[in-house]
């Protein structure tokens, strides 16, 4: 039961999230801290969030990869949107991702769950197992009123790929993906819509979810396997409403529900407004502590996204399949400019305790293969951004496992560091081959 | 999760891909296209499964493995094997005019549904397998609550359901009605008495918490009811059937909703629960009766075309993106105007005309409107609406092949793609599975030199020339390269970056063509299409790929539609009368 807080409600600023402006500061929730500021109010240790963000159809890794290794590394071509915030960036070059079958793109997403997918049929699969957001959840998701939450950029997902692998950057299990929303509107309802204030029906609202157990109860007992673990999830779905219309309202006054609606105009895809609006909305949702656990899906692996708002008229994923396209050089320098986008608001924003949302959040970026010409995953990079209260090394470094082109590790070594600092018990991730029981050392930080 | 591996799925992509060189010798025994996990429910039998087509044309020299259940080829005893029975969520478009009918427009209006996720390309298998997610559920609340809202304020077409939400000061005694009259509406079911009771109560608390207003206890009785499981998912587990109680067959009010919602995309009306319920849903002509009376509503026309809006993928063309310096004509208007001319084409060859539905593929005419005049190249129809004409015979059109829905959509934004446009034939045409590209494969084109430029069909016939991408390559581009007269939003063209198009190709299965209106032809005497028609129906409606146990059934209903002049709407019948139709295995 969703009960922690029991702070009166306090109105704090307005937010202001009706363009793609606005990073919303929010002042420091002092009510929510013990007298020493190390603690929420009531003993449960400061908040620390994880964020997977996943851009696709890889880069180009020479002009990716930095030339020297540990500290102050330099940035490189496509890294050098990250410079205001380069302290907080760790990069992670030739590690292999050990993903157990390939047919392009999919075995890219092993790098989010250390699972192989399943059900794989031609371009056909499904994710073989939770991914780490998931497991984080699972872990500290009972905290907030929302468990995690599934946001999306680019909605020109890949029409030649099918199942859901490529489709939802999130799992909980093969049948179960997390499709991410791709309206910063409804992404607003999802988040806050349950904290606006409406005539207090609570009690009906539970009335009408005890039936829906009670019906759901009853039909379980005629249905085969899959479909009772169908109702199951169903059943979280009910759980999750319940805990939200039991939450009590958050410490923060509601940022307003934003205008934009992720909608083309000529064939224009406002990727760069979108991406900024949907980051504001996971700002405010960590400073209000609405979810600690969030995924990103920039833009899909093999998808159709087309970057026409900065003139690319040719599709990324088209351009991925050309290794000297100076249009795919731009791209992926236009995607790390978004993912910077979103690390310059987290490091601009305030925490409950002063600090800001870099020192406090681990940031988990890949993509579904290293370049997109050969679509191979031998050296695919990693990027973790923020170091989540020191549980990661700051400041960041480039660690490479191997020199350009080899490869060696497993990506899974990182995805289990990042379960650790969340999970101290955790002692490994995946299965089969990318499964890994080996947390990376040289990323773990002072606090870890 | 417990996984097989089974050689089937392997054997057939070897088999679509003759020479496939396959073998990745990084990875031992476990290479991608020559071993494929599946689950053991809903195994994924693609369109080339020995039976579906004994002739499949490329599979010289490969013996496909079937999973032990049935071997069906040859016409030697078959076991019919249904689909497992178990859930299936109402898609989008059911939930919606289901809304529709029970509550009125107003109330559709506000209905806003999760969204539908497909699987193997297909919203109805995505809705019988996935699980919804947590914001899933809170949609539903909030999707039920504008519904319920909007219904109480205008009653009258609930009101037709349960005539007692229309008096002046209704009883609580209305909340037992709406439960169990309207109740049995939107469940598909009779309710019983246990589950009438926790709906009323919900309603008098509501009204008592809302200072006694009837209204508000109406409103949150309809949100629990639309909250329901018994509303979000049709419970298809089925019966013992008496001739032969090895099969289980759906009841009556699981066969009654299963035809509704697959015809006229609703929960069935209160006369066809009546006719199941009393037991006159049984025999075929029963079914074939209610089937006919069905295709006689405007609700039929509308489901058939969302069915192929969505098969045709014309639903993305709202959203596609062109490279608008080059196609600045390309707008939203347009794209509409596409989507619109190839489902006229439908409503014209299935409904105005009943006549053979291969029609789509070599119809020499279609319907334009002044903006797709212009980009065919049409003199303009009278006014500003659509207008069938003639298609020019110069530019080699025919069907669907020929319209600009196809062409745009299945092209990018910048250039045609002869690879999407094969790969949609081989997919959605002939129900054909085509593999991904092997392990390691360098998929870039050749560096271009611009003194020497070349066409779309030059560039990719060198990257034929790579004998690890022929093998699938020549399966698909050759199709498009047929198309190549069409640029990527649809208009005829002569020249690709300034070369001559010579738009010959082959394939071994079809042999030789030269534009739509040549593969037209070949597709419309290929036996494979006429079963993709019908194997469509079976993943795109009833939400499963269709199963080993099902072909000999297939087949049946494969003769009859060719029996029958290839009319759509006698398949359509004789689909919804059919064991594919009316069994269930045990439940999944």
């Amino acid at each position: 039961m969703f009960n922690r807080r029991t702070i009166p409600r306090r109105t704090f600023l307005r937010g202001l999230l009706g363009g793609s402006t606005a990073v919303v500061g929010l002042p420091l929730l002092e009510a929510m801290l013990d007298s020493h500021g190390e603690a929420l109010a009531d003993g449960a240790p400061l908040p620390t969030r994880f964020v997977t963000w996943f851009f696709g159809n890889g880069v180009i890794l020479p002009r990716f990869e930095p030339t020297a290794t540990g500290p102050n590394y330099p940035l490189s071509e496509q890294l050098e949107p990250l410079a205001g915030v380069r302290d907080y960036v760790t990069v992670l070059t030739g590690l292999r991702n050990r993903c157990e079958q390939t047919v392009t793109h999919h075995e890219g997403m092993t790098v989010f769950n250390g699972y192989t997918m399943t059900e794989l049929a031609g371009l056909f699969s499904k994710a073989g197992g939770p991914t780490i957001d998931q497991l984080i959840a699972a872990k500290i998701g009972q905290d907030t009123p929302i468990a995690s939450i599934h946001l999306g950029v680019s909605k020109h997902l890949s029409v030649m790929d099918s199942g859901t692998t490529m489709h939802a950057l999130s799992h909980k299990g093969p049948n179960e993906p997390q499709y991410p929303q791709f309206n910063p509107q409804q992404a607003w309802t999802d988040l806050f819509g349950a904290f606006a204030p409406t005539a207090d029906d609570r009690v009906l609202r539970t009335s009408i979810l005890d039936a829906v157990r009670d019906q759901t109860a009853a039909l379980r007992t005629k249905l085969g396997k899959l479909d009772n673990e169908r109702l199951d999830a169903h059943l979280d779905g009910v759980s999750a409403l319940e805990k939200k219309i039991e939450a009590t309202a958050p410490l923060c006054a509601l940022p307003e529900k934003p205008t934009e609606t992720n909608t083309d105009i000529n064939g224009v895809e406002p990727i760069t407004a979108v991406n900024a609006v949907m980051s504001d909305l996971l700002v405010y949702a960590f400073q209000c502590d609405i979810t600690r656990v969030a995924s990103m899906l920039f833009h899909g692996g093999a998808a159709e996204t087309v970057f026409s708002e900065i003139g690319l008229w040719s599709g990324h994923h088209n351009n991925s399949h050309n290794p000297n396209s100076e249009e795919l050089h731009t791209g992926i320098v236009h995607i790390m400019g978004r993912f910077a986008d979103m690390l310059e608001k987290f490091k601009a924003s305030i925490d409950i305790d002063g600090k800001n949302l870099l020192d406090t959040s681990i940031i988990y970026c890949s993509s579904d293969c290293a370049e997109g010409w050969t679509h191979s995953i031998q050296r695919q990079p990693i990027i973790l951004a923020g170091h989540g209260r020191n549980k990661l090394v700051y400041p960041g470094i480039h660690v490479q496992a191997a020199p350009y082109p080899m490869s060696d590790g497993n990506t899974s070594d990182v995805l289990l560091t990042c379960l650790q600092a969340f999970d101290k018990t955790a002692t490994s991730i995946g299965a089969g081959a990318p499964m890994s029981t080996t947390p990376m050392e040289a990323i773990k930080g002072t606090m870890f | 999760m417990m996984r097989l591996v089974l050689p089937l799925g392997g054997c057939l992509l070897l088999a679509a891909c003759p020479s496939d060189p396959v073998a990745d010798p990084t990875d031992g025994g476990t290479t991608t296209t020559a071993s494929t996990t599946t689950p053991s429910p809903g195994t994924d039998t693609t369109g080339d499964v020995p039976g579906t087509s004994g002739e499949t044309p490329t599979t010289a020299g490969e013996e496909p493995t079937t999973t032990g259940t049935s071997t069906s080829s040859g016409g030697e005893e078959e076991v019919f094997e249904p689909a497992p029975g178990g859930l299936r969520r109402l898609q989008r478009h059911h939930y919606v005019g289901s809304i529709r009918y029970l509550f009125g427009d107003a109330a559709a209006g506000a209905a806003a549904p999760p969204e539908d996720y497909s699987l193997h390309g297909f919203d109805a298998i995505g809705a019988a397998e996935l699980s919804l997610q947590e914001s899933a559920i809170e949609q539903l609340e909030a999707s039920a609550r504008a519904i319920a809202v909007a219904a109480v304020a205008d009653r009258s077409t609930l009101g037709g359901h349960v005539p007692c939400v229309l008096e002046g000061d209704p009883g609580d005694s209305c909340y037992d009605a709406v439960a169990a009259d309207l109740g049995r509406l939107a469940w598909r079911r009779p309710l019983t008495a246990e589950e009438v009771a926790p709906l009323v109560a919900i309603a008098k608390e509501a009204r008592a918490w809302g200072g006694g207003d009837f209204a508000t206890g109406l409103q949150y009785e309809l949100m629990a009811l639309l909250q329901s499981p018994y509303f979000i998912y049709l419970v298809e587990v089925g019966e013992p059937d008496p001739d032969d109680p090895a099969v289980r067959r759906l009841t009556p009010t699981e066969l009654a909703a299963r035809m509704s919602f697959f015809l006229l995309g609703r929960t069935p009306d209160a006369a066809l629960l009546a006719t199941a319920e009393a037991g006159e849903l049984v025999t075929d002509d029963d079914v074939r009766a209610v089937a006919e009376a069905m295709l006689a509503r405007p609700e039929a026309r509308a489901t058939l075309s969302t069915f192929y809006s969505e098969l045709f993928q014309l639903r993305d063309l709202a959203t596609l993106n062109k490279n608008n310096e080059l196609f600045p004509q390309f707008t939203t208007e347009l794209a509409y105007a596409m989507t619109y001319e190839t489902l006229r084409l439908i409503d014209d060859i299935v409904w105005q005309q009943d006549a053979d539905f291969r029609t789509l593929l070599d119809a020499d005419y279609t319907f334009v409107n002044p903006a797709l005049a212009s980009l065919y190249g049409l003199p303009p129809p009278p006014g500003q609406g659509f207008a069938k004409v003639a298609l020019s015979a110069e530019q080699g059109r025919a069907g669907l092949l020929g319209q600009a829905s196809f062409l745009a959509r299945f092209a990018h934004p910048a250039e045609t793609s002869p690879t999407r446009r094969g790969q949609f034939i081989r997919a959605k045409l002939l129900c054909e599975a085509v593999p991904p590209p092997p392990p390691g494969v360098d998929a870039s084109l050749p560096p271009e030199d611009p003194d020497k430029p070349q066409t779309m069909k030059q560039k990719l016939l060198q990257h034929m020339e790579d004998p690890s991408c022929n093998g699938c390559h020549s399966l698909l581009d050759p199709l498009g390269f047929a198309l190549e007269n069409y640029d990527p939003i649809g208009a005829f063209r002569t020249l690709d970056d300034g070369l001559v198009i010579d738009p010959s190709a082959s394939t071994a299965d079809l042999g030789p063509f030269a534009s739509a209106r040549d593969l037209a032809a070949l597709l419309f005497d290929d036996p494979r299409v006429t079963a993709c028609v019908i194997k469509n129906f079976v993943r795109g409606s009833l939400g499963h790929i269709e199963r080993l146990g099902e072909i000999g059934v297939l087949d049946d209903l494969e003769a009859d539609f060719v029996a029958n002049d290839h009319r759509l709407q006698h398949l359509l019948v004789e689909l919804t009368a059919s064991p594919v139709f009316r069994a269930v295995g045990a439940p999944k």
